[in-house]
């Protein structure tokens, strides 16, 4: 198992240590001229800790979500159900609170975790393709969410899942860090790390080689489920409330976003969480700019979806010329 | 663990490729026929009436146009997930114009429809990304558009011209008459010929001197062009366009063609087995509607739907024989 290890490793993780270099800092240089250009719109505010803060903060639940939605990715896969999974656990958690702190909490990221189990088996043994399969998952979680809320907003009431400061950055942040810190830790340090980009790779050689590919699969698409009632947790913290709608913000059903703009490639196989993080920067950054020059939240969403389009189109025409070569 | 032998569920059955075959194309029908068995021994002899199936076919139309231009897109290999959006921008746009008259409304949004569907044709066309993540885009697109240009407000237009084709037999004429026009482009013509071999092999069918990219444009302007239709056919039904009209729409075209036999991978299917999805996914949600069920239900039960059509095409498609 250490040879598949260590083929995988030599083959999809690293293409030489100043390439890699190179390529990670081109993401970097674009988020530090935009937060430049952001410093000199918002004649000064940007850069101060406060707001970075702020952007942080903000950009969390969208950033918990992403780092579930980059290990999927990884595995050429697409989770579309991961903004209605999150709207699904956030109901169950708040219509459970009643049962105490954390039996809500567990019951809600049981739920998550189910949801994406599901996606998992489907993809894995119902051979449906990913996006059929979670796009079927991003109606059904809606739904039951719907059904379980019955269209109401719910409060939490005991202000159990509020937000709170720690060393002066909120606990939002942190868990953000936690999880992304976690996938991390799996993807590049676990040999179930280096099973994620063999499936991705090429999923017959990794099923020869002896790579779970069925376990691998329903893994991570229940780890991306996690991730969305974590999200759901980190929602409740920040607005006190849930209701079923949450799911269809554009920004949260657009979690694969953050993960194509970082430079992960949706051909599965070569990526990872670091990328996923600077992807989310960029984004809450550029979001930042045009909520400065005054632009409103229904164009930023079509401002949005053409970044996308372009971002995916200049990584895909970066992988061909690397073909030909 | 021991394995458990299967019995070969081809010998047991005698499954022939042809039958396989069948199998797959009228899988949308036989549905339908137990869907009819469930809805008649629910409601009784009501089910049945001549208004509850006119009913039926009227709540089909909309989401029967749109599943139109999404066959043709899954016969690709692609898929259109900007369906539901495009409506409801389309229905607004519908709804802005006409102040010029019916005409110059309805030719204004099957020209905007058209060009949606071109923009994402050119991206799947030339960019080569794949049609979930361009149309998944296009739909942020249309939905943020449809926001922006009233500020979230909703169109209304009540007591226009344009209501004619609201109700009743002119409304679901024109989903028919959209079909059949489809119907020929695909049997009858050499595109229709030309869209099956790009989607059963891109490359045999460029040697062959097709031009895929052509194709490819053509279809995704298909759908733009089906999703104006159904926004004018929304507008006309319910005077009233709302930015957030057609949400889930892209689904229920997806399971509707998919129950009708179609493969994702493209290629194959049978046009008229998607016409039968379209009335078996309005029939459930019928169904449904009378169960006085919580109306939030039909989500579920719809999203369901599809993954087992998806699965029990699946595994037809694996039997060997």
């Amino acid at each position: 198992m250490t040879e598949l290890q260590h083929t995988v490793t030599a083959e999809t993780r690293s293409r030489g240590p100043i390439l890699d270099l190179l390529s990670r800092s081109t993401l970097l240089i674009i988020l530090l001229v935009l937060a430049i250009v952001a410093h000199f719109l918002s004649k000064g505010t940007f850069l101060t800790s406060r707001n970075i803060i702020n952007v942080l903060t903000q950009y969390s639940i969208l950033g918990v979500l992403a780092v579930g939605q980059t290990l999927i990715i990884l595995t050429a896969g697409i989770d579309l159900s991961l903004g209605s999974i999150m709207a699904l656990s956030a109901v169950v958690t708040l219509s459970v609170q009643g049962l105490g702190f954390l039996p809500s909490l567990l019951i809600g990221f049981a739920v998550g975790a189910s949801a994406g189990m599901l996606n998992g088996l489907l993809v894995a043994i119902g051979r449906v393709p990913p996006f059929i399969a979670t796009l079927g998952m991003m109606q059904v979680a809606l739904g039951l969410a719907y059904v379980i809320s019955r269209g109401f907003s719910i409060n939490d009431r005991g202000g159990h899942f509020a937000q709170f400061k720690v060393l002066g950055v909120s606990s939002l942040v942190w868990i953000w860090a936690l999880v992304a810190l976690l996938a991390w830790f799996i993807s590049r340090r676990t040999r179930y790390g280096s099973y994620i980009y063999a499936v991705g790779g090429n999923p017959r050689t990794a099923k020869i080689s002896g790579v779970p590919v069925t376990r691998v699969l329903v893994f991570v698409y229940a780890f991306a489920g996690l991730c969305a009632a974590i999200g759901a947790v980190l929602y409740i913290g920040r607005f006190g409330n849930a209701e079923p709608t949450i799911g269809r913000i554009a920004l949260l059903s657009m979690s694969m976003a953050p993960v194509v703009v970082g430079g992960t490639s949706l051909f599965g196989g070569s990526g990872g969480i670091g990328k996923t993080i600077v992807g989310v920067l960029i984004l809450g950054v550029l979001n930042n700019i045009m909520t400065l020059i005054g632009v409103p939240a229904n164009p930023q969403q079509v401002v949005q979806g053409t970044i996308i389009l372009l971002v995916v189109y200049m990584f895909a025409r970066q992988e061909r010329r690397k073909q030909l070569r | 663990m021991k394995k458990i032998a299967l019995p070969d569920l081809a010998e047991v059955f005698k499954i022939t490729p042809t039958r396989k075959r069948l199998m797959i194309d009228y899988m949308a029908w036989v549905l339908l026929v137990i869907l009819i068995i469930i809805g008649v021994s629910l409601k009784g002899s009501l089910f049945f009436s001549v208004s509850n199936l006119t009913n039926i076919i009227e709540q089909s139309a909309i989401i029967g146009v749109l599943a139109i231009g999404q066959f043709v897109v899954v016969l690709t290999g692609g898929i259109d997930l900007s369906v539901g959006a495009n409506m409801a921008l389309m229905a607004m746009v519908a709804g802005l114009t006409l102040p010029l008259g019916v005409f110059g409304s309805i030719g204004a949004t099957l020209a905007a429809g058209a060009i949606i569907g071109m923009i994402a044709g050119l991206v799947v066309a030339y960019a080569e990304i794949p049609p979930f993540i361009v149309t998944f885009a296009m739909m942020a697109i249309c939905r943020g558009l449809a926001l922006t240009v009233t500020k979230g407000e909703a169109v209304k237009n009540v007591n226009s011209p344009l209501q004619v084709i609201g109700f009743g037999p002119p409304h679901w004429l024109v989903w028919l008459g959209l079909a059949g026009l489809v119907w020929f482009l695909l049997t009858k013509t050499r595109t229709g010929t030309n869209i099956y071999a790009v989607g059963g092999n891109r490359e045999a069918a460029r040697v062959t001197g097709v031009n895929p990219k052509r194709i490819l444009i053509l279809v995704y302007v298909i759908s733009g062009t089906c999703g104006a239709v159904a926004g004018i056919l929304s507008m006309a039904r319910y005077t009233v366009a709302m930015p957030t009209a057609g949400y889930g729409y892209e689904m229920q075209t997806i399971a509707a063609v998919v129950l009708g036999g179609i493969s994702l991978f493209g290629g194959e299917g049978r046009f008229t087995g998607a016409i039968a999805g379209v009335i078996f996914v309005a029939m459930l949600r019928n169904i449904l509607d009378a169960s006085n069920a919580n109306p939030f239900w039909a989500y579920c039960v719809i999203g369901a739907v599809l993954w087992v059509a998806v699965i029990l095409r699946g595994l037809l498609e694996r039997i060997r024989s």
